[in-house]
Parts: structure tokens; sequence; C-alpha cells
């Protein structure tokens, strides 16, 4: 199947005569990028290297053709050896028939026209070859690279190389439906018919970007963030997130040693980590349970965990790291920490509660059952003398419990959130406590500087007033003449300060550290006291966010509170 | 010669309950009454003072101890009788007299090994007249 004179196109098998040398120099080139080949036997050689069959029919004739399990094609050469040097003689091509040619070619002269473009370079760019011939290489060029074309064509005549066009850039072609399409371009300085011209093969590489976005969208879709590392620690592969996550631009973290993404104080050591796991590569976890943090632009750190999966390559091995933030999961962590030492204190809390409020319940009750089962010997012996009076005492003593009950059930209250907060006048709010409580004997003296309000919840004042003042009238000394409490309130910055002072009996020292203790009496009357009291104060204090100190001796014991306003 | 018998409990109440039931026992005890647990050891641990004011019985004598009291209570009390095992053994049988029931109390009472009974409160006239008979003192 003659195609062009001089160049025979036949299938495997087929004994052809003429072939052009230089063609077949380039093939091998184009395979192997080695130095031009000009004689016929070195093209023999090369060929054979490259596993071209490949036979000198004489030295102008020689038969190429790929080996037969490839099932492809065989080309025969003509080689026309001009009189001149056999380097420049291998370059000059009167003639060539571009339609051989695998991929889509054109042949353009140093005034960037074109010679001749074969079908499949035609078909690429949506033209028909006819169409293309003696236009200027530029309709092939997208318009925002078209002005400096010219210009860089003309540089590369002065310095005409083999060589893959703008290496590293993303390269378009344009077609003639004005729609672009991703290609590399290789170039390739050759003599036409005397004249410098280059001959350019263009690959369509859509298929090839295609599959790259396809892996690239999949990679920057993942909600993980991924680092791949070469053999040397440079990063080659960011996606998305880990750009967003340590706060880099991709290209930014492209080519630089991991170690950017490693806190300081461990770069050094990483270093060694990175090489040993190189050396031994296997899918795990990085830090073997020990807590990671990573670096971001700004230098702040967070805590991370990381998965290294190896990735052989042909020619090296690369690492593949995944990281998660896990800066969440840790603040999650520390809170379920905290609650869970928050319910295990309230756990044991109300462990030690349940068993002191059920001795404290049951021992009036115990009591009143005493009492009851002694009237009623007293009354069956007949000597009902004293069954009165113990009745009454089974009844004060019930009293006695019901409140206890109460009180057990307003510090179970003021365990519970009482959102509500009003305004609380102080001094009214005391006077009205102080009348409640209706006690003739003991002389009420308040002192208050200040405005009387503040902004609180009233259950919890009222509860804290009614309990710190009832104490006050309840452990005066009976031997004493003027029994006086004397409430004073002041503001100190933010905090409303009050505080509530008697000159009773007083806390004996020993006690001071169990004064806020739930159940704790210091006082030998049991019908007098719960031993709820205090704690209840203290409970509702520290629920408004305030704090509470006393100091106490016999004759003088003072409370003091600061709430925040 | 009245037998003498002790009651350390801080609430007047279950004193005088204890008082009443052992009158009704119809029985020659004289009851001696504490309320609280630092004034009964002050007393027993001075022999002289025990011996008048308790009198010197052929031993021992029931002592009837509450757990639950303000400050030192029947524990504080059985770790300080402790280190006298002479006294806490020979001369006294002490007796827990408490409203409660709960296991660890009467665990640890029993862990003190001269402690002979745990009596949960009310006492009747019946638990206390088996007490006494078990410790071969009526």
């Amino acid at each position: 199947m003659l195609k062009a004179p001089g160049i025979f196109y036949a299938p495997i098998g087929r004994r052809t005569v003429e072939a052009a040398p230089g063609f077949v120099a380039r093939m091998a080139l184009s395979l192997e990028r080695h130095s031009s080949l000009a004689d016929p036997n070195n093209i023999v050689s090369r060929a054979r290297r490259l596993s071209f069959r490949s036979e000198l029919v004489s030295d102008k004739t020689i038969l190429v053709d790929k080996r037969p399990e490839t099932n492809t094609h065989a080309w025969v050469f003509h080689n026309r050896i001009p009189e001149a040097g056999k380097r420049k003689m291998s370059r000059d091509l009167d003639w060539m028939d571009l339609e051989l040619f695998p991929v889509p070619t054109v042949l353009v002269d140093d005034q960037g026209a074109i010679l001749q473009a074969n079908q499949k370079l035609a078909e690429l760019f949506g033209y028909q070859t006819q169409e293309l011939e003696s236009q200027p290489i530029e309709i092939l060029v997208p318009h925002e690279i078209r002005p400096q074309h010219p210009l860089l064509r003309e540089a590369y005549f002065q310095a005409p190389v083999k060589r893959e066009m703008g290496t590293g850039r993303d390269l378009h072609g344009l077609r003639k439906d004005g729609t672009q399409v991703p290609v590399e371009v290789g170039l390739n300085p050759i003599l036409h018919n005397g004249r410098p011209v280059v001959m350019v093969t263009v690959v369509d590489i859509r298929q090839r970007k295609k599959n790259e976005d396809l892996i690239r969208r999949a990679l920057d879709a993942a909600a993980t963030a991924m680092v791949q590392i070469d053999r040397h620690g440079e990063i080659e592969l960011v996606n998305e997130m880990a750009c967003r996550l340590f706060g880099y631009q991709r290209h930014e973290l492209l080519g630089l040693k991991v170690e950017i993404l490693v806190p300081e104080s461990v770069r050094l050591p990483h270093v060694v980590y990175r090489n040993s796991f190189l050396a031994n590569p296997e899918k795990r976890e990085m830090g073997h349970g020990r807590d990671l943090f990573a670096v971001r632009k700004d230098g702040s750190e967070f805590p991370v965990e990381i998965g290294l999966t190896p990735i052989p390559n042909a020619e090296h091995q690369s690492v593949m790291a995944t990281i998660i933030d896990i800066t969440e999961r840790k603040a999650w962590q520390s809170q379920i920490e905290a609650q869970n030492a928050r319910l295990a204190h309230t756990n044991s809390e109300l462990l030690q509660f349940a068993s002191t409020a059920s001795h404290e319940l049951k021992s009036p009750l115990a009591s009143i059952k005493g009492l009851l089962s002694l009237c009623q010997s007293d009354i069956e012996d007949g000597e009902p003398g004293e069954a009165l009076e113990n009745i009454q005492r089974a009844q004060s003593l019930a009293s006695m419990l019901a409140q206890r009950i109460e009180n057990l059930l307003a510090l179970a209250k003021a365990d519970s959130s009482i959102p509500q907060i009003d305004d609380y006048h102080f001094a009214e709010r005391l006077a009205q406590t102080w009348t409640v409580l209706n006690a003739p004997s003991v002389e009420l003296e308040v002192k208050l500087s200040g405005s009387p309000y503040l902004r609180t919840v009233a259950e919890r004042m009222d509860s804290i007033l009614q309990n710190l003042l009832s104490n006050a009238i309840k452990y005066q000394r009976f031997d004493v003449e003027n029994k006086r409490i004397v409430v004073r309130s002041w503001h100190a910055g933010n905090d409303f300060c009050f505080s509530v002072e008697d000159n009773g009996q007083g806390i004996p020292t020993q006690y001071h550290s169990s004064v806020f203790k739930l159940f704790q009496r210091f006082a030998n009357q049991q019908a007098s006291g719960s031993g709820i009291g205090l704690a209840l104060v203290k409970k509702n204090v520290v629920q408004l966010g305030g704090s509470i100190t006393f100091e106490s001796r016999e004759g003088r014991t003072i409370f003091e509170i600061r709430l925040p306003k | 010669m009245p037998i003498p018998m002790v009651v350390v409990d801080d609430d007047d109440i279950d004193r005088y309950l204890v008082n009443r039931l052992v009158k009704k026992l119809n029985q020659d005890i004289r009851l001696i009454e504490f309320s609280n647990g630092e004034d009964f050891l002050t007393l027993v641990t001075d022999e002289c003072r025990r011996k008048t004011e308790i009198g010197e019985p052929p031993p021992p004598i029931l002592v009837l101890l509450d757990i639950n009291m303000p400050g030192f209570n029947g524990f504080d009390v059985l770790k300080a009788l402790e280190k006298m095992p002479e006294l806490a053994g020979r001369h006294l049988a002490i007796v827990m007299h408490s409203s409660s029931n709960h296991p660890d109390d009467i665990s640890a009472s029993r862990s003190f090994d001269f402690v002979r009974d745990y009596i949960e409160k009310p006492l009747s006239v019946a638990r206390l007249d088996n007490v006494l008979t078990q410790l071969c003192l009526s």
C-alpha cells in the first residue's frame, strides 16, 4: 500500500523495499530519546534493541517491522543518502507521509506556516487536512497564548532541539469550533527539502486528564486530609482537605519536606521515623498510640490521627498519609471525662446522702415507735401516767421528722436548676423572713450600704436567708441577756455581699472543717437541728455562682456571702 | 446490790425509753446515763471514778452504745476502747444500740471483737431481757 514515494507501509511479513532511515531513527529516538542515528547499520542494531525486526536490504534500503506478537505494523524505509555528511543527511527529508504516523502530526516551517498535517491531527482539531495547509500554526493555539506564540516559535528555531513543549504546564489546542482540547506536544526539528522545519506531534490527553480529574476529584472529595510523600519525604500530592486543614495553598506544599507539617519540637525525630518507615513500609497507624500533633501554616498545633499507607511506584516508594483532625474528638473526650467525674462525684454524694438520710429519717421514727409501744404497754399495765406525755413527744418527733423530710426535699431541689432571675430587694425579703421566723427574744440589727437590689434567683436567696437566720436564732446562748443578730450588706466590685452575725454558742473549732457537710450537727440537741441547713445554704450559694465563708467562736459567729450581682 | 447498766446516747427520748424499759423488766438494775461518748470514756477509763459512780459488780457491766452521735460517735468510742482490751473485753459488755440496720454499720461494729451484740432501735423489754440473759447478767 503505497502512500508516498519512498515510504512504504506494509503488514507484517510483507516484504517491501524502500525505507527512510531518518524516520526510523526518529521512531527509535522517540521511544528511547537517544542521539540521532544516520548510519543504516546503526539503525538496524538500534531497531533490534528496540525489538523491531529489521533488515538492511541494501545500503539504501532498510526493512523494519514491529515484533509479530504485538501484531502491529511494519515500516519500510528507503534510505536516500545524499553526498554530504551523514549526520546532516539523516535530518533532511525531502518528503514524508504524515499519514503513516500513529499520532496527530503537523509539519511547520520556520515562518510558522503549516506545511502538512495528517488526518488524525485535522480530526483532533476539527478541520479538513486541506483547510490547515499554509495556515499559520497559531490557528491551533488558544487565543490567550496566541500573541506570544510567534516569539516562542522563533526562539525555538534559533536553538531547535527535540523536546516536549510547555513542560510542566497544561497545554491546550484550539479546535475549529472554538473549544479547547488538552494536549501534549512534542517538537522535533528536521530539514525538509533543505529547509528547517519542525515536526510537531500532538497527543490528545483528554482521557488521561479525565482520569486524572476523576482521581483528583475523588481525593478532594475525601473527608480526610491526604498527603503523599516521596522517598525523600517531599510532598508530591495533597488533597483539598489537607490544604484546608493545614492552611496552605496546594502549590505551596508540593515539593516541601513533609516536616513542615510537623511541630518544630519533633521535626528531627520525624525524619528518623520517616526513614525507618520507608525502610520497612507497612500499612499502619503513626505514633503507636502516642498523642500526635500537627502544625498549621500559622504555627498553631492540633491533635491528629495519622494512617500510613505505602504506595509502591515503578521507580520509588511513596507513602500516603491520611490525617484526621481529632480536636473535636479530644474535646468531646475530655468533656465526657469531666462529665463522668461529675457523675461519679454526684453518685458518691448520693450514696452518702442515702445512707445518712436513711439514718436521719429512721432515727426519730425508731424513737416514735419506741414511745408508742411504751404507751401501749403502760396502758395495758394500767399505768397510763406518762402515756399522754409520751404521745405528745411522739407527735413532736413526727413534726420534726416531717420538717426534716421537707428540708431534704428542698436540698434535692437546690440541685436542680432554677433559671428564673429577678430583681431581689434584699432589705424587704430580709424583713419578711425575719417576721416569719418569729423570734421576739432576739434583736435583729440591719446595716445595709448601697443599693438594696441584686439580680438573683429569689427562691435560693430566700432559702439562704431563712437558714442562716434560723441557725442564728436556734444556737443562741440561753444565759445571755441581749441576744443579737446583725445583718450587713455591701457592694464590692461586681459582687453583692452580705453577712449574718450572731452572739450565740459558736461552732466548736474541731467542726469548722465540716460545717457545710450534710447531717453534721454540733449541738447536743437532737430535736433542734436536722444537719441540713448549712449544707443547703452552701448548695444554694454555689448554684448562684457565689461563695460563703465563716468565722466562729463562742459568742460570735459570722457567715459572709458574696454573690455575683 | 443493784446491777449497774450504762446507756450512751445523745437522744434524750431514746435514753428515757431505755430507762422505762429497764424499770418494766422488774429487776434490780441501776441505769447510768451518758449523753455523749466522751463523758462515758472519761469515766470508765478512770478506774476510781468508775468504781464509785458505776459500782464494782462482778464483771461485766452492760453498755448500750449508740452509733450516731454528733461529733464523737459510737465508732470513735469503740476505737478508743480497742486500745484498752482489759477494760473493753472484761469489765464492759458493749452492745451497739442504733436505729441503723445498714449492713456496713453492723459489720463495722462486729469487727470489734469486744462488741457482744447489735440491737436495732427501738429496744423492747423482750430484747433487753434476752441480752441480759445471754450475758448471764440477770
